[in-house]
This record gives C-alpha cells, sequence and structure tokens, in this order.
C-alpha cells in the first residue's frame, strides 16, 4: 500500500469559508457602487466583510489571505471558487485592468482600509494603470494591510520539459453555461445598482438575455436547466431570479408558439424581485426569522418592484403585473392586500409557481436543498395558492425528474434525463457512458426494463 | 509522497497508454453495468493487470502509479502519453474535473472493492457537482491505496521566476493527498536544509525536552517549521531570503523563550511583522485550541437559522416527505382542463394590469408619480369591457375615513375628470351623484340619461346634484354640457322642462341658451311650472311662445332671481303691444288682448306710452277698440305715468 498523508483540516474549513469571504466582498463592492463610502450601509458591509476575514483567518490561522486571480476564476489556496467566480465577476474585471493576479488581506486590515479597496474595486475607473500604482494609491490612502499582487503566473517544466500549461485551467463545467450565467449576475447586479440611483434600467439588455436563455433552453435544454439547480446563494437573490427565470420559460416555451408571449414572461420572471432592491438592508439580509413588521417590510418588494418598472420610459404592463401580483393568490389572498379583486395573467400565475418552486428546491443559508417531487407536494397542499391548472401542467413539463438532473436506474446506472414524456415516472434519459441514442423509459419494459430508482443530487431537509 | 521525476526519453510503450485507458473503461463500464457483472470485472483484472506489469520506472516512489488528464493529455507518472483524449478519455476527464481531480494514483495492490468505491463516488461526485462543491466536500473519504490528485493552480504572483510545484501538471497539479510538491513544501524543504534554522530547531527541540509533550501541541521540527512556512507573507514565497529571515526570526525567538509561548506573545515582542508570525504559531503549537470544532459551529449557527414558517407548516401538520406513491395521489386530484396554447391575451391582461395601476395612483406618495399614471391608465380602460373594469368599484366607493380615503377618492377623482370618464362609467354600469359632480360636466349626459324622471329619488338625486354643482359651475360648463354632453339632447330637455324644480334652473337656461326656438315653449313650460309668478308669470301664462323673446326667458332665468331686467322689459313691451296690434281681428283672442292692455303698464316704456293712447283714442264702430280694451289702456297709462313722461 501506498503510504498517504492524512487529510488537512484546517485548509478544507478555510476554502469553505473564502466562498463566504467572496459572497461578503461582493455584497461591500455592490454597496459600495451604490452608496457613497460613509453610508451605514456600506460601512455595515465592510464590518461584515472583516469579520468574515478574521473568521476566515482565525486566531491561529495565517497572517493573511490571499485571494488569487486567474482568467475567469477566483482561487484560494490553489484551488478554483467556481461559484464565487460568478458572483464575483466584477472582482475579477477590476483586477485584471490593473494586470493583478490578486489581492492579499492582512489580518490586521480594519474597516478603513477594506473599505478604501472595496472602493476602488467597484469603480470602473481608478487613478492606477496597474497593480504597482495601485498599491502606491492605498500607500497614499493609509492602507498597507491590503494589497494588489503582481499578475498570477503558472510555473512548470517550461518548454520540452514535459506538458505545459500556458495560463489558467480551462475547466470544463458541461452542465453550467457559465457565461450565459455571468451575464445574466453581472445585468442584475447593474440592474440593482441603477435601482439604487434612480436611473433608469436598460431593460433592452434584460430582453436581450431573455432571448439568450430562450436560445440556450431551445439548443440545449439540460445545460440551460442546470442553471435552475445550481445552487449558489447570493444575498441580492441575483440567482434566484435567474433560476426562476429559466424555469419560467423552459415552463412556458411548452404552454405557447408565441416568440412575444415567451419573452414577455421571461421578462416579467427575470424582474419579478426587482423590488428587493428596496427593501431595507438589514431585512434583506437578515438570517433570522422576521418579526411582523420587517415582514410587511420585506413584503412590500412586490409594491416596489411594480413601481420601480413603472418608472421606466416604456413601462412593460406584463413586468409591472408580474412584479406587483406575484405574490398574490388565486384564490384574492397573498399580499399586496387590495380593494379590488384581482385578477392574474398567466405570466403571473407561471412566475408564482416557479418562484416558490426555486424556493423550496434551492439551497438557502438556513435550509438544504427540497427534492421537486417533495416540493411539488407542498405546492400542492397549498390549494388555491396556485392555479392547479398550471401547477399540473409545471409539473408535467418540469417532471420529477427535470431535465438535466442525474437519476439512478434499478440497474446501477447513472442516466441523464433529456426530457420528459406523458408518464412522470418515464422520462426520457441518456445513459452515462453510453453513445446510444437517449432510451425512452416507457418502452423499457419488462423483466430488463430500465427503471428510476432515485434522483441524485438531492438532499432533504 | 510521490517526488520521483517523471522518465525521460523514449516514447511510452503500449503497455502504459493501455494502463491508462483501462482505468478509463472500467469507469465507464461501472457506470453501465453492475460492479459484480462478468463485464466490470474483466475491466477491473484488465486495469490491475496493466498497471502491475508496468515498469518500475513508471511507479512513483510511493508505490503507485499516476494517471492524470490534463487539458486533453494524458499522462501517467506525470509523463504525458497520449497527446490527444479519446472519446473515453474525454468522458473521464469531464468527471474528473467535475470531481476537482486531474487524476489519481493506484497501488497495484489497491483493494478490488475500493478501486470500484473509488470510481463510484467519482461518478457520484460528477452527477452531484454543479461546480459549487469543493476538493473536501467531494471526497470527505480516502481510499487506501489510492491517491488522488487534487485539481489546483500552483503558480506566483509576478514575474519573477517562482517556485515550481515539480510536474509537469502547471496550474492543475501538485495537490490533493501527496502528489508532487506544492510551494509551501519546496519552501519547507529548503529552509529545512539551512543551518541556521536548523541550529534553532535543535534549540527549541531542547526546550520540548524539557517539559513540553505532544499533548500540549507540540510538533516536529519539520512540522514547525512547515507551520511557520503556511502563515508566512505572500512576499516570502517570492522571496526566499526574506522567508529564510523571518523563519529564522520566529524559530530564534520560540528558542529564546525558553518555554511554551503565550497567546499574548504579542507583548513579548516589537516587530510587528514577527509578532504576527509568532502569535500564530504560538496558538496553533501551545495554546489548545479551546474554541471547538469549527464545523460543529458552523451547524450550530445553522440550527440557531430558523427555518421559514412556510416550510414549517402548522403546528400538528404531518411533515411532507419524499413519498412518490402519495406524490401520485396528489397529483392525479390536481384538475385537468384541456390543454390549450397560451396566447398574448392570457399573459398581457388588461384587468390584472388595471388592478396594479390602480393600487400605485391611489397609493403611491407622489402626486406625480401618480399623475404620470394617467396615460398608461387611460390606454387601459380603452382595452377593457365592462366586466374587467370591476377592480374600479372599490376605489369609487372607498370604505373609510381619514387621509388615506381622501388620498384615493381625490387620485381617482383627478384622473377621471381627465380621461374619457363617461365611457368608464358606462361600461361600468355605475355612476352616482357623488362621481357626477366630481367628474362633472363628462358624466353628466350619461347621468341624466340614465334618470328616471317619474321617479321621486332620481329627482331628489338630481336636485343634489344640482345643488352641489352650483349655478355658475353648471353654467360654465354651458359649451361642453350642450354639444358634448348632450344636455339639448329631446329626451333630456324634455324631462328636464317637466320637472318645475328651481334648482334645474340653470340648466334649462342652457336649454334655452344653446338650443333651437324648439326648445322655448318648452322652457315656457318649465317657467311657468316652476312657480314663476308676478307680472312675468302673468305674462308667459298669457302670451304665445312667439311673443315672449328669447332674451326675455333669459333674463328671468338669470341667477339670483326672476325678474326680467329693464332692457328685456323694454323688448317685451313691444311684443305686446305686437301682439295687441296682430290679434285685433281676432275674437278669440279678445280677452288675451284686454289681459295684454292691462301687462303693458307694467313694462314700460316710451313706445308703450305712445301705444296706450292710440289704444285710448281709437274709438268707434268701424275700426275702433272696444271699451274694455280702452279702460285697461286707460289703467296702464295710469299705472305708466311718474314712470315714463308721455311724448
Amino acid at each position: 500500500m501506498c503510504d498517504l498523508h492524512p487529510r488537512d483540516e484546517v485548509s478544507s474549513q478555510l476554502t469553505l469559508g473564502i466562498v463566504d469571504f467572496v459572497d461578503e466582498l461582493v455584497v461591500a463592492i455592490t454597496n459600495s457602487r451604490i452608496y457613497s463610502p460613509d453610508h451605514p450601509r456600506v460601512i455595515a458591509s465592510v464590518t461584515a466583510l472583516c469579520e468574515q476575514l478574521r473568521d476566515q483567518l482565525g486566531t491561529d490561522g495565517p497572517s493573511e489571505l490571499v485571494l488569487g486571480a486567474t482568467g475567469e476564476f477566483l482561487f484560494y489556496d490553489q484551488r478554483p471558487l467556481i461559484g464565487a467566480s460568478l458572483s464575483g465577476n466584477r472582482i475579477l474585471e477590476a483586477l485584471a485592468r490593473l494586470d493583478s493576479g490578486g489581492l492579499s488581506f492582512s489580518n490586521w486590515a480594519n474597516e478603513d482600509d477594506m473599505r478604501i479597496v472595496v472602493g476602488m474595486l467597484g469603480r470602473q475607473r481608478v487613478d492606477a494603470a496597474n497593480y504597482s500604482e495601485a498599491n502606491d494609491l492605498l500607500d497614499q490612502l493609509g492602507c498597507s494591510s491590503i494589497r494588489f499582487l503582481p499578475s498570477y503566473t503558472e510555473t512548470g517544466l517550461g518548454p520540452g520539459g514535459g506538458a505545459v500549461v500556458n495560463g489558467p485551467p480551462k475547466l470544463d463545467t458541461p452542465e453550467i453555461p457559465i457565461g450565459v450565467y455571468k451575464r445574466l449576475v453581472d445585468h442584475l447586479q447593474d440592474t440593482l445598482v441603477r435601482v439604487c440611483h434612480g436611473t433608469l434600467l436598460d431593460t433592452t439588455e434584460t430582453m436581450s438575455l431573455v432571448e439568450l436563455i430562450l436560445h440556450q433552453l431551445a439548443t440545449d435544454t439540460a445545460r440551460m436547466m442546470s442553471v435552475s439547480r445550481y445552487e449558489r446563494y447570493d444575498a441580492y437573490t441575483f440567482g434566484h431570479s435567474i433560476r426562476v427565470a429559466v424555469l419560467a420559460l423552459n415552463y412556458a416555451s411548452a404552454l405557447t408558439l408565441d416568440d412575444e408571449v415567451l419573452r414577455k414572461i421571461g421578462m416579467a420572471a427575470l424582474l419579478h424581485d426587482i423590488g428587493k432592491a428596496r427593501v431595507p438592508f438589514e431585512i434583506l439580509h437578515s438570517t433570522k426569522r422576521l418579526d411582523a413588521d420587517e415582514r410587511a417590510e420585506m413584503n412590500k418588494h412586490t409594491l416596489h418592484g411594480g413601481e420601480i418598472l413603472l418608472e421606466q420610459e416604456l413601462p412593460e404592463p406584463v413586468a409591472v403585473a408580474t412584479a406587483f401580483g406575484h405574490h398574490r393568490t388565486t384564490d384574492q389572498g397573498g399580499y399586496p392586500g387590495l380593494l379590488h379583486e384581482h385578477p392574474l395573467s398567466v405570466a403571473t400565475r407561471v412566475v408564482k409557481i416557479c418562484d416558490v418552486y426555486e424556493a423550496l428546491t434551492a439551497v438557502r443559508p438556513y435550509k438544504d436543498r427540497m427534492s421537486p417531487m417533495r416540493a411539488y407536494r407542498i405546492m400542492m397542499s397549498m390549494g388555491r395558492h396556485f392555479d392547479l391548472n398550471l401547477l399540473r401542467r409545471f409539473i408535467e413539463i418540469n417532471g420529477i425528474y427535470p431535465v438535466g438532473s442525474s437519476v439512478q436506474l434499478l440497474d446501477g446506472a447513472t442516466a441523464r434525463v433529456t426530457s420528459q414524456t406523458d408518464s412522470l415516472l418515464f422520462p426520457i434519459v441518456q445513459i452515462e457512458g453510453e453513445d446510444f441514442d437517449p432510451i425512452d423509459l416507457r418502452k423499457s419494459t419488462g423483466p430488463k426494463g430500465r427503471h428510476i430508482e432515485r434522483l441524485l443530487i438531492e438532499t432533504q431537509i | 509522497m510521490s517526488s520521483s521525476h517523471p522518465p525521460e526519453g523514449a516514447a511510452p510503450a503500449p503497455a502504459v497508454t493501455e494502463a491508462a485507458e483501462s482505468w478509463c473503461r472500467l469507469a465507464r463500464s461501472i457506470s453501465m453495468y453492475e460492479r459484480d457483472s462478468a463485464r466490470t470485472q474483466g475491466f477491473l483484472d484488465d486495469f490491475l493487470g496493466h498497471i502491475s506489469a508496468l515498469d518500475p520506472k513508471w511507479i512513483d516512489t510511493d508505490g503507485t502509479v499516476e494517471i492524470a488528464i490534463v487539458r486533453d493529455s494524458m499522462y501517467v507518472a506525470r509523463r504525458r502519453v497520449i497527446e490527444k483524449v479519446t472519446s473515453n478519455l474525454a468522458w473521464m476527464q469531464e468527471r474528473l474535473h467535475r470531481s476537482v481531480l486531474v487524476g489519481a494514483a493506484f497501488a497495484p495492490d489497491v483493494d478490488r472493492d475500493l478501486l470500484l468505491d473509488f470510481c463510484q463516488t467519482l461518478l457520484d461526485n460528477y452527477s452531484a457537482n454543479a461546480g459549487a462543491k469543493g476538493f473536501d466536500e467531494l471526497w470527505p473519504e480516502e481510499f487506501p491505496g489510492i491517491r488522488l490528485v487534487e485539481m489546483r493552480f500552483a503558480g506566483v504572483f509576478g514575474d519573477e521566476e517562482g517556485f515550481t510545484d515539480g510536474t509537469p501538471y502547471a496550474g492543475l497539479g501538485g495537490g490533493g493527498t501527496g502528489a508532487g510538491l506544492t510551494d509551501e513544501q519546496i519552501l519547507v524543504d529548503y529552509l529545512l536544509s539551512d543551518t541556521d534554522v536548523i541550529d534553532h530547531l535543535h534549540s527549541i527541540e531542547d526546550v520540548a525536552a524539557q517539559g513540553v509533550d505532544k499533548d500540549d501541541g507540540l510538533v516536529s521540527s519539520s512540522e514547525l517549521v512547515a507551520q511557520i512556512v503556511e502563515v508566512l507573507p505572500v512576499e516570502a514565497f517570492e522571496d526566499v531570503s526574506k522567508a529564510l529571515k523571518l523563519t529564522v526570526e520566529v524559530l530564534s525567538r520560540i528558542a529564546g523563550r525558553g518555554q511554551a509561548l503565550p497567546a499574548d506573545v504579542a507583548a513579548f515582542v516589537d516587530d510587528k511583522e514577527i509578532d504576527l508570525l509568532l502569535e500564530k504559531i504560538g496558538r496553533r503549537f501551545f495554546v489548545r485550541n479551546s474554541e471547538g470544532d469549527l464545523a460543529e459551529q458552523i451547524a450550530e449557527r445553522q440550527r440557531a437559522n430558523e427555518v421559514p414558517a412556510a416550510l414549517r407548516g402548522h403546528a400538528g401538520d404531518d411533515a411532507i416527505q419524499d413519498d412518490l406513491v402519495a406524490f401520485m395521489q396528489e397529483f392525479k386530484k390536481l384538475p385537468q382542463d384541456k390543454v390549450r396554447l397560451v396566447t398574448k391575451e392570457d399573459v398581457d391582461v388588461p384587468a390584472e394590469q388595471l388592478g396594479a395601476y390602480l393600487h400605485y395612483l391611489t397609493h403611491l406618495e407622489s402626486e406625480e408619480e401618480a399623475a404620470r399614471l394617467h396615460g398608461p391608465l387611460n390606454k387601459l380602460l380603452g382595452r377593457l369591457q365592462r366586466t374587467e373594469l370591476s377592480a374600479v368599484m372599490p376605489y369609487l366607493r372607498p370604505e373609510g375615513a381619514g387621509d388615506s380615503y381622501e388620498r384615493i377618492h381625490r387620485r381617482l377623482a383627478t384622473f377621471l375628470r381627465q380621461t374619457n370618464t363617461s365611457v368608464v362609467f358606462e361600461k361600468l354600469g355605475f355612476l352616482d351623484a357623488e362621481w357626477v359632480v366630481e367628474t362633472f360636466p363628462h358624466t353628466f349626459s350619461l347621468y341624466i340619461r340614465r334618470l328616471d324622471f317619474e321617479n321621486c329619488n332620481d329627482l331628489d338625486e338630481l336636485v343634489t346634484v344640482c345643488n352641489r354643482l352650483g349655478d355658475v359651475r353648471i353654467l360654465a360648463e354651458g359649451t361642453a354640457l350642450a354639444t358634448r354632453e348632450g344636455l339639448l339632447h329631446p329626451h333630456v330637455v324634455q324631462a328636464l322642462c317637466k320637472s318645475p324644480i328651481r334648482q334645474f334652473m340653470p340648466l334649462v337656461r342652457l336649454i334655452l341658451q344653446r338650443g333651437g326656438d324648439e326648445m322655448r315653449p318648452k322652457v315656457i313650460e318649465y317657467l311657468l311650472h316652476a312657480g314663476l309668478d308676478g307680472k312675468e308669470g302673468r305674462l308667459l301664462a298669457l302670451l304665445p311662445e312667439r311673443y315672449i323673446p328669447r332674451i326675455f326667458l333669459l333674463s328671468l332665468m338669470e341667477p339670483g332671481g326672476q325678474k326680467a331686467s329693464s332692457r328685456a322689459n323694454v323688448l317685451i313691451s313691444s311684443n305686446i303691444i305686437r301682439f295687441v296690434a296682430e290679434t285685433a281681428d281676432d275674437p278669440k283672442e279678445k280677452a288675451s288682448r284686454v289681459k295684454a292692455m292691462e301687462l303693458l303698464g307694467e313694462f314700460p316704456s316710451e313706445e308703450a306710452n305712445a301705444f296706450l293712447y292710440q289704444i285710448i283714442h281709437r274709438k268707434g264702430l268701424l275700426g275702433g277698440e272696444s271699451r274694455a280694451i280702452r279702460k285697461a289702456a286707460k289703467a296702464s297709462l295710469k299705472k305708466m305715468s311718474g314712470k315714463t313722461k308721455h311724448v
């Protein structure tokens, strides 16, 4: 037997924590783009970032945290931070502009230092041409605990000495269309900033992204639908909005042949929670149970949402109505409370279903993911909260084994669901490792027939 | 740990590439067939056979054969053996990457079941990881006899020549549980080869021998150096001399202390950088970690966060679980309408949008923002049918009082006054006195057409409306009422003029003013029934309509009174004279003519004075006036004396 070293547990925990640190950094950068440096929200997020840094480094850990950046990845301790790289695209861009390979945060970095760096990362233009000048600038500003690092260079044996890898590895993550996801996150971040600045939204870009999702769904449904299961959580709910949009567009694609209808639903889905931009930061980010007043404030996001969309030059009425009414129920319940009976369009009903489904099946700081089946059971138990006809159609179209998800068959094989059929239990699957055409499990009958034993990837609460 | 260098020189033997590929075939077989199946077992035999038969130069010092796939190239013992991967290898690369691996090293005597478990985990990770899980989450267990080669970035910050990990997987290798050397390991080796470092370590070992045992966390010299390296600043990795200086300084301080470092070691040193390093090293090595397991802390924190109420259900509820049978039963109970394609009309629902817009119109804080909704609302109203407009109703009759109520009412009224209001109310089938007044004059004709003038309640309501509007406001909107609002519609004229209600006076005046001559008899009828008394009343009752000039009637309906003006009196005086003159030969008008002569005295004018004189003197059987006429003329003349001078 070979001699194997024990695993480095401390390193493992640090790697897990760095993701939280990057998330906090993204929040702080976003806030710095929206507010002045002395705004309470900027101060609060910078304070939280410093706490994260201290938590991350601990009292007996390393003296500094080095966040590396190369190509499209942030990395830490040599390990790629794939998820954090998506939400941290702005960090990557800012570092690339300075030809910097990362940031080094010393454990004595205080809130003032952090605020300076966060401000620099948030700005499109910094009075520095490269990382060296950026460090000079930091020095001038009195910040010595955080440094921009020189560009990152891969090391190796060099030409002729064996395998040479120039630049960062091209990580192929076939399940997530990273580029599309990044563009969506970037756009929603930008949208948030515009809302907070009171400037008009770039609805043209929103519509372009809706069309991009539609195109991706049409060309590779499984790949695009994997976004709907992508478990990155972000405090600003960008990921949630993206996943709801993908789910809604996939669902709606089965409901209509009209491209305009799809675009309207897509726009409505992508912007349905835009009102959260006006929910007080402390409430939106609260990890505790909200009290009645806080809940009431949070519920106002539907009103804020419609209002924001109405403020645009050419308000899209469907998006306005969906943002306004996606927490209303078909039995005239929900919020906002209204004087009148309020009919809900198919767009709102579709988004509402996808919104709840996503919330149930997504990972949150306070819960693990839930299986589609269990989510459906909960939704069915909610009665007239939903249009039950549409809920039925959603279940049929999304399936209990959604397209793109992996399942284990009774014979032990692993398969990927490629499309639904008229039977929920028997979708069409591609067996892993087989080059054969996908199998319609409805037709795989008899003693040697293949059936699904379980859905993989799901963990229960 | 592997530290041998890859074999150089000759091209790899087919057995090497075959060994590498047989691993991929084994993994693919596990993905398709039972692990006990003959096929899988056959691939397992193949693979183990291949790696056992390899030349020793392909075996690492730890006794393993390392197989990796990096950037579409396959490596064995860190030597590239296949430059372009086949579909089988690409399949494997995909699974490796998703598992945050570039490969694995296998001992030839690895346990067969463990090898299959490892391959199965590799496949499971592929399914389970969407890109967010790290190496440690994906590989929580170790597989004795198998060394994982973790995907890692190994490089340097800066242009200087940095430390190499010594592997060919630049940027991707070197991590995991022992493959290749990391920057830290190379630096540790370098430091351990320095005599200064070794001297200081010996001193520290002497300290340890004096009483600090393993239970207090003291570790070996090499481990101590490794831990120092771990906390060195990143610059130290670019500048070896700095790393050496710092390490020696740290070791020197530790050795010089002669005892276990306290946690507040910082108080004993002055150099900040050294201070920080010492603090960390001191805590790590000499102070027990009392903070407990970090994972447990995280779990505790998660437990402290409450799950939202929506997911907890209500007290007493059975928790909803994954249960396929129950799910299918519930699913079958869902309604199933005939499937039809969703159209634009299903998505773009004006009634829904109206509800939202109305809510904003009546609740937005800013008047200006509320006003901006008028345009979109107007467009919507044009598209809505009667039933779809029902959302408006609660806003038309909001319950309650206070600022909120008043704002709703005011905002809606402001909007409705600026829109095609009557269409809205017509579609709604609703219009009460309140909204007629609020939206006056836009809904007036709709309102008045819907009134039943035979119904006392309706008439009372109209009186209320007229009272609330006031004469001035009604008259000010005369043009609109006459042109757009259908006040002159025969039905309306008829109904209004038949109702002898004084509050209708301004409306009747508008009818007279804006309408044709055919309106006059009805207006006269109204005036007569409305209780016009005195000489004006008697006059209207006496004279045929054609002798009553419009200006006279209008003067009777001036706001504030029913007395003709002096100018109108002159005019009516002429018409009385005309009547008397034109009916001279009409015996049926004899009585009327007498009454006319009597009335003429009440409308004094010079013309009347002269005419009365003529009548008085018009005697005789032929062409003369009757005694009654002349007597009436005398009386009138007498009445006028003092008012008008005789010419």
